[in-house]
């Protein structure tokens, strides 16, 4: 419920609001959608910056139309999706192989590239890599200030005082911030692990 | 598995220290992916507000801006009606992709390959379909126009096109960068949209068009914007989008990359045949928007030398130019929109 608040008040925001309005806008889902799109086209930032560019041009676009039938996050993802899936039909138009006309030369034989075998790793280390990515991609889901006070806690070791004087609040109103962060978190990843380490989905997390 | 979650932060064995245990910070965006993502979006949004602002000052003078809008756009209704549809050759069909429609006063049908090379006349309409594209010979000499996926262009004579909505490409070489805005007009191809007319004055240019706007991205030379009464110009590098309130705004655009892709993608054959890898290597250049530098004036030279001999390539560029250089001494690595070329140790 106060998610849906939350949302709604900054689809407001973005609507309505001033400069400051669109920048809290921005920073609370830029770095987020920006991890969502670069882990899906392969690590590559100059793609994942074309996609999230035109992700947030669709969301301005819309943004009217949401209604807060999924959380706004998950509601830019799946623009966000569309514009990847866009991005991908694209490419594969784009690589489509035409061979020479008279066939003169065999362009298979020449552009073929061996894939690399992946190398055997042992199951520790990828063990250790899901935990990073389930971790990360709940972070993701969380309001941003959420993911952010759990991340300096936990994986920076900030402390409590710390937290509080970067975010200018007493340390009482920090302390509490981290423990509804951590209830957040929890109710989140556990939905993940039930469902397997990597969903298909996030609209299915956040159901 | 978090198994107390009641438990305090910073109170002894709390698991949240155990199941963040070696996990590292996300990573952050790249600064400067981040300040041109910023940019775009703070230009886009100050674009969406001003528009708002204007629609709700506009709502108090609705009927008497109602008349007035007819009353002006009369002229550009009339304009683009009473343009003669040439039946005259505008062009041919040189290649195309996927399904396309084309639409004639009393009859509508799909482009097929035993068609090509099809002569294309005015008052055609090109309808191209998801995940396909055209790419059209202009004229009697080497212009180029290049139909989008989910477009439909109204061919009105060899100066106009009409883009109803979609995006199309034009490559007009030889075309002169130092023309004024306002020289030629009714020799240049221009295209007429319902937000206004785009004119080019120098050749490498896409225009797109949607229910909002009307976006102009210019590869090379410039372009003007005829807008009523107003003509604005966008250089290479920029984009400009004219809303429907006729607000003008500009922003920096890459001239290479994978927004240009689709047009690349229908860059008719190259005939290679005797022509040299210098010239080959200007086409690369031209249809990927990409710089082609020489490592050494040895490459330079082995370049402009070496002649190739073969059919048509019939393929995108940059697959082409891995192909063409695999036969020579040559070799190519890019980096940040160019292509450098060496000799291979």
């Amino acid at each position: 419920m106060l998610k849906k608040s939350k949302d709604n008040q900054q689809v407001q925001a973005i609507l309505h609001g001033d400069e400051k309005d669109m920048k809290q806008f921005f920073d609370e889902f830029f770095p987020r959608i920006y991890r969502f799109a670069i882990d899906r086209v392969s690590g590559e930032p100059q793609v994942a910056r074309e996609v999230v560019q035109s992700t947030l041009t669709k969301v301005l676009q819309n943004i009217h139309r949401f209604r807060g039938e999924s959380s706004l996050f998950t509601w830019i993802c799946s623009i966000c999706n569309n514009e990847i899936h866009d991005y991908k039909k694209r490419q594969a138009r784009f690589n489509r192989t035409i061979s020479l006309q008279g066939g003169a030369l065999d362009l298979d034989a020449i552009t073929q590239v061996e894939e690399s075998a992946t190398p055997d790793r042992p199951d520790e280390v990828y063990d250790r890599e899901q935990k990073t990515r389930s971790i990360h991609q709940t972070l993701d889901l969380l309001p941003a200030s959420y993911g952010n006070v759990i991340e300096w806690k936990y994986v920076e070791g900030l402390s409590v005082e710390q937290i509080a004087e970067r975010l200018g609040l007493g340390h009482s109103a920090a302390q509490s911030m981290l423990y509804r962060a951590r209830m957040a978190f929890q109710a989140l990843y556990e939905k993940f692990d039930e469902q397997g380490p990597r969903p298909t989905s996030i609209g299915s997390l956040m159901k | 598995m978090i198994e107390t979650p009641e438990s305090r932060p910073g109170q002894p064995d709390d698991p949240f220290d155990t199941l963040f245990d070696g996990v590292e910070a996300r990573d952050r965006p790249p600064a400067d992916i981040e300040q041109q993502v910023f940019r775009h979006f703070q230009q886009q949004w100050a674009t969406r507000r001003t528009a708002r602002t204007r629609r709700k000052r506009y709502t108090y003078f609705a009927m008497a801006a109602s008349v007035l809008l007819v009353l002006l756009l009369q002229p550009m209704f009339n304009a683009s009606r009473d343009l003669p549809a040439l039946p005259g050759n505008l062009g041919q069909v040189e290649k195309f992709a996927g399904v396309v429609h084309i639409k004639e006063s009393n009859r509508d049908f799909e482009l097929s390959a035993d068609m090509l090379p099809l002569q294309l006349s005015g008052g055609q309409v090109l309808d191209s379909g998801a995940d396909s594209g055209v790419a059209i010979q202009w004229g009697q000499g080497d212009k180029s126009v290049r139909v989008d996926q989910n477009t439909v262009l109204k061919l009105i004579s060899l100066t106009q096109i009409e883009l109803v909505s979609g995006q199309v490409y034009l490559d007009i070489p030889g075309a002169s960068p130092a023309r004024s805005v306002g020289a030629d007009p009714g020799k240049e191809l221009m295209v007429v949209t319902r937000f206004g007319t785009v004119r080019h004055t120098g050749t490498q240019f896409v225009v797109a068009v949607d229910d909002e706007a009307l976006e102009v991205k210019v590869r090379e030379g410039s372009v003007a914007i005829d807008s009523g009464s107003q003509t604005h110009s966008a250089q290479a590098g920029v984009m400009g989008t004219l809303d429907d309130t006729g607000h003008f705004s500009y922003e920096p655009v890459a001239v290479y990359g994978p927004a240009w892709g689709w047009a690349e993608e229908l860059a008719p054959a190259y005939e290679i045949e005797g022509r040299s890898v210098m010239d080959f290597l200007g086409w690369v250049q031209r249809e990927t928007g990409k710089r082609c530098v020489y490592e050494s004036r040895a490459a330079e030279r082995l370049a402009r030398e070496t002649r190739i001999h073969g059919a048509s390539l019939a393929m995108a560029p940059m697959q082409a130019l891995d192909l063409v250089l695999q036969t020579n001494e040559l070799s190519w690595n890019e980096q940040n929109g160019e292509i450098l070329i060496s000799l291979e140790h």
